[in-house]
């Protein structure tokens, strides 16, 4: 297990390092010139050029790319063309709104879909299993937009328990932080949950089928037994992946979310860079949600391994 | 005494009967052997026994186990029975263990589960179990996982866990139909010896008679449903006073009528031939191999039947995929025809001259082709598809027994045996002179495998074609071939003239092989009827 872990995080640096550079390259060589941008149409080519030398764009390609590296691990992510304000401090507040918002949603998604999923599965075919396909068919097929803002017409207008947008920061305390989140995480938990509770649902009914639950029900087990006992477990693997890819997904993914309720979050400020060409405060916060990921799917390989023996010896 | 008593059995799924009136009686110390082909209720009886009938089944009659009706008895009060009164195990050892579980877990659950035991006291008795089953501590410490366990070692587990709180019966549903013949004869010696230590019954279901001859005290045949026949091994054995009893005996020995007409004039050689896969191997370290084939010689003459044995493992596959031109080898060479043929390079008109007959037809054809379509399609390996095609389709369904109507329906529509048919035909349509034949009858119930070896046979006769044999089932390859070699570990370790490898075997492995293969007493099949 050990050896698994040590080869996973090899891989997870090697991932790293090769997505750095796509980054790096990808950001850098493609056309448009910041400081000409930033300067505007009547500027010198000795103002921009100094502008160049401010922003760190001068210099050999892997000159730059050692430069950008160095700053990345210092904690330097560079300056905002457009805040004038280093990248790093702009990147921390808004990840700290994305981050808990995330895991809120996932928390809230996870603990709605797998009971759901394994009750549908178990009851196959009856009412509860009919009901939560054709509630979590509605989840699916919602906008996820639209729903928030009937939540914010229900919760926040007509019975003022949460507040409709905003955030007042972790400052104003933890209560109202989470307050300000709910709806939010809400709004974002209910698709995933509908689609969690589906992938849930079809890998348990996979897994009921399988010889080995007959051999359990053989022993004396009763059904509910052998789910709980045998078959959840072995289920878990394709919800694991779907997890990941939705943490993945919400962490930058909520921009729309984010804007119907006021929310400073990370998926805004990628947006507004990518908008206003602030390449520095894109270049780092995609190297930043990449890294994430890469760590997400490192996360989630090593869950497998711990779920599924079979998997602890790296082929 | 009896222990179980069944009487008018029957079960219907979605009101389509599927057994009819079944009544037998099972005495403690005993093995009641239940044999039939595939479809004919064996497993569905005692899946009513157990109430684990599939959904949709409704089961009907009676079945006392110490005055409980298995049949009417509540789910709650079959939990308590299930793996206390009665064990089961099945067929299929890889499938039956929950991967992702501990095998000392798994034993232990069956004690927990009934309330039997504390952890700790669960854990030392399946630690006990184990051992009795033959997996020792040294080696198969608790924590051990199914998958570092082979199909046999697996199989054990099995039994250990359904013997946990030594129950008065056992169900084992084929539980050596999918392990080889050494294994097979390790836990059928297993089997019952837990009969005779804890006067435990046994349930034995199986298809396959010498099996039962070798284990049962009592045996019933089954057919569509219903228990034609009953009684006494030996004497059922002897008397076959049922028709359908006569029928599957005949064809459990049958032997086709052959006309060998070997020459000497070699179409197939082998020399050295070396294949090795790689293993799995963590970054930066030295690539490590499997050895699959090490170094198999032999010859294969024009119109010969050449026999290839051995275990699951041994190579014998791996060595039809090189001759086949599927894989590369990395030593020695192939020669087809007297041309150097190695390899997917194969060029087109060596491998229209062989060809290939796979375990499964079920998985060897594409659903979605018509059966012309599917014969047809070696003709791609000529030059220009010959213009009398469709022709040549029907009159190849013809030879394997089919009518040329046959052509434009699709491979669902056929049996288990018309498709094993339908491969030859596609085999046969380029007019091979040579035919691997992987397994090609092994998935088959006995009596779809005797006339399949009469049409090898028949067909081998009006065209002369080489067949090369691969089995792991001796009988068949004494009925149907002139030569044999036994393959272990990648090695062919004894060749030889069929009856000779057979009845006197030299090498040490050859001799275990044909030891370790159950067989009908000689004495019993003697008074063979005209039927």
């Amino acid at each position: 297990m050990l050896r698994f872990v040590l080869l996973r995080l090899g891989s997870l640096g090697l991932s790293l390092v090769v997505a750095s550079l796509v980054i790096f390259t990808v950001v850098q060589v493609i056309p448009g010139d910041p400081a000409t941008f930033m300067m505007g149409l009547n500027a010198t080519p000795e103002a921009v050029e100094a502008l160049r030398k401010v922003l760190g764009l001068t210099g050999s390609l892997p000159w730059r790319y050692l430069h950008w590296v160095a700053g990345l691990l210092a904690g330097d992510l560079g300056t905002s063309y457009t805040y004038r304000v280093p990248v790093a401090g702009l990147v921390l507040e808004r990840v700290q709104v994305s981050l808990p918002l995330t895991a809120y949603a996932l928390v809230l998604s996870t603990a709605l879909a797998l009971p759901a999923g394994v009750l549908a599965a178990a009851r196959r075919g009856r009412a509860a299993d009919v009901t939560i396909m054709g509630v979590t068919q509605f989840g699916i097929a919602v906008p996820n937009f639209w729903f928030a803002m009937l939540l914010v017409l229900l919760f926040a207008l007509r019975l003022h328990w949460l507040p409709a947008g905003g955030f007042p920061g972790w400052k104003a305390g933890l209560w109202p932080g989470l307050r300000a989140l709910t709806l939010p995480a809400v709004a974002l938990a209910l698709p995933q949950a509908a689609i969690l509770a589906r992938v849930m649902r079809s890998a348990l009914i996979d897994t009921l089928g399988q010889d080995f639950i007959r051999t359990a029900r053989a022993k004396g087990l009763s059904q509910g037994q052998a789910v709980r006992r045998h078959a959840v477990r072995n289920a878990l693997i394709p919800v694991l992946t779907i997890l990941g890819l939705q943490f993945s997904f919400l962490l930058a993914g909520a921009i729309i979310i984010e804007n119907v309720f006021y929310l400073p979050g990370l998926g805004r400020l990628i947006f507004q860079g990518i908008t206003q060409r602030d390449l520095i405060v894109v270049q780092s916060v995609v190297m930043l949600l990449v890294a994430a990921v890469i760590v997400v799917n490192f996360t989630v390989e090593v869950a497998y391994a711990l779920i599924d023996p079979r998997l602890r010896h790296p082929a | 005494m009896t222990l179980l008593s069944v009487r008018d059995l029957s079960v219907a799924i979605h009101g389509t009967p599927i057994l009819h009136g079944v009544s037998f009686d099972l005495v403690p110390g005993e093995v009641f052997g239940l044999v039939g082909e595939s479809g004919s209720g064996k497993s569905m009886t005692a899946l009513a026994l157990m109430q684990l009938l599939p959904h949709g089944a409704q089961a009907g009659g009676r079945a006392l186990l110490n005055g409980d009706d298995l049949v009417a008895l509540s789910e709650r009060r079959m939990c308590g029975l299930r793996g206390r009164e009665i064990g089961m195990i099945f067929q299929e050892p890889m499938t039956a263990l929950n991967p992702v579980k501990t095998i000392g877990d798994q034993v232990a659950e069956t004690l927990v589960i009934h309330g039997a035991a504390s952890r700790g006291e669960a854990a030392r008795a399946a630690r006990a179990r184990l051992d009795r089953v033959g997996l020792l501590a040294d080696q198969f410490p608790l924590d051990r996982y199914p998958h570092e366990l082979s199909g046999g070692q697996r199989q054990r587990v099995c039994i250990a866990m359904a013997v946990a709180l030594r129950p008065k019966l056992l169900i084992a549903d084929e539980p050596t139909t999918a392990l080889d013949v050494t294994t097979q004869a390790q836990i059928l010696d297993l089997l019952k010896g837990l009969v005779e230590e804890d006067r435990m019954a046994l349930m034995l279901i199986t298809h396959d008679l010498a099996v039962v001859a070798g284990v049962a005290d009592h045996v019933a045949v089954m057919q569509a449903g219903r228990i034609v026949e009953a009684g006494v091994t030996e004497a059922v054995f002897r008397q076959r006073g049922h028709d359908y009893t006569r029928k599957l005996f005949a064809a459990s020995g049958h032997v086709p009528q052959r006309r060998a007409r070997v020459k000497d004039e070699p179409v197939l050689t082998v020399e050295g031939a070396r294949r090795r896969y790689p293993l799995p191997r963590p970054p930066f370290s030295a690539p490590r191999w499997f050895e699959a084939v090490r170094g198999a010689s032999f010859t294969l003459h024009a119109g010969e039947s050449l026999g290839l044995v051995g275990e699951s493992g041994c190579g014998k596959s791996t060595l039809a995929r090189a001759i086949l031109g599927l894989d590369p080898l990395q030593g020695g060479a192939i020669r087809l025809f007297g041309t150097h043929a190695v390899g997917p390079q194969m060029p087109n008109a060596l491998r229209a001259g062989l060809q290939a007959v796979f375990q499964d037809p079920y998985g060897s054809f594409n659903p979605r082709w018509t059966v012309a379509r599917l014969v047809a399609e070696p003709f791609h390996l000529m030059p220009t598809t010959p213009a009398d095609a469709r022709d040549r389709v029907g009159a190849a369904l013809t030879e394997v027994g089919l009518t040329p109507a046959d052509a434009s329906r699709y491979i669902h529509e056929f049996s288990g045996g018309q498709r094993q048919r339908i491969a030859i035909a596609r085999a046969l349509i380029t007019r091979p002179d040579v035919i691997v034949l992987d397994e090609a009858v092994s998935a088959l119930d006995v009596r779809v495998r005797a006339q399949i070896l009469d049409l090898l046979a028949d067909l081998q006769d009006r065209h002369g074609m080489s067949y090369l044999f691969i089995s792991h089932d001796l009988s068949v390859v004494r009925a149907i071939t002139d030569r044999v070699m036994v393959m272990r570990a990648g090695e062919i370790v004894e060749a030889g003239p069929t009856e000779r490898v057979l009845d006197a075997p030299e090498h040490p492995y050859t001799r275990e092989l044909v030891a370790a293969t159950p067989r009908i007493p000689p004495g019993w099949m003697e008074d063979t009827d005209a039927a």
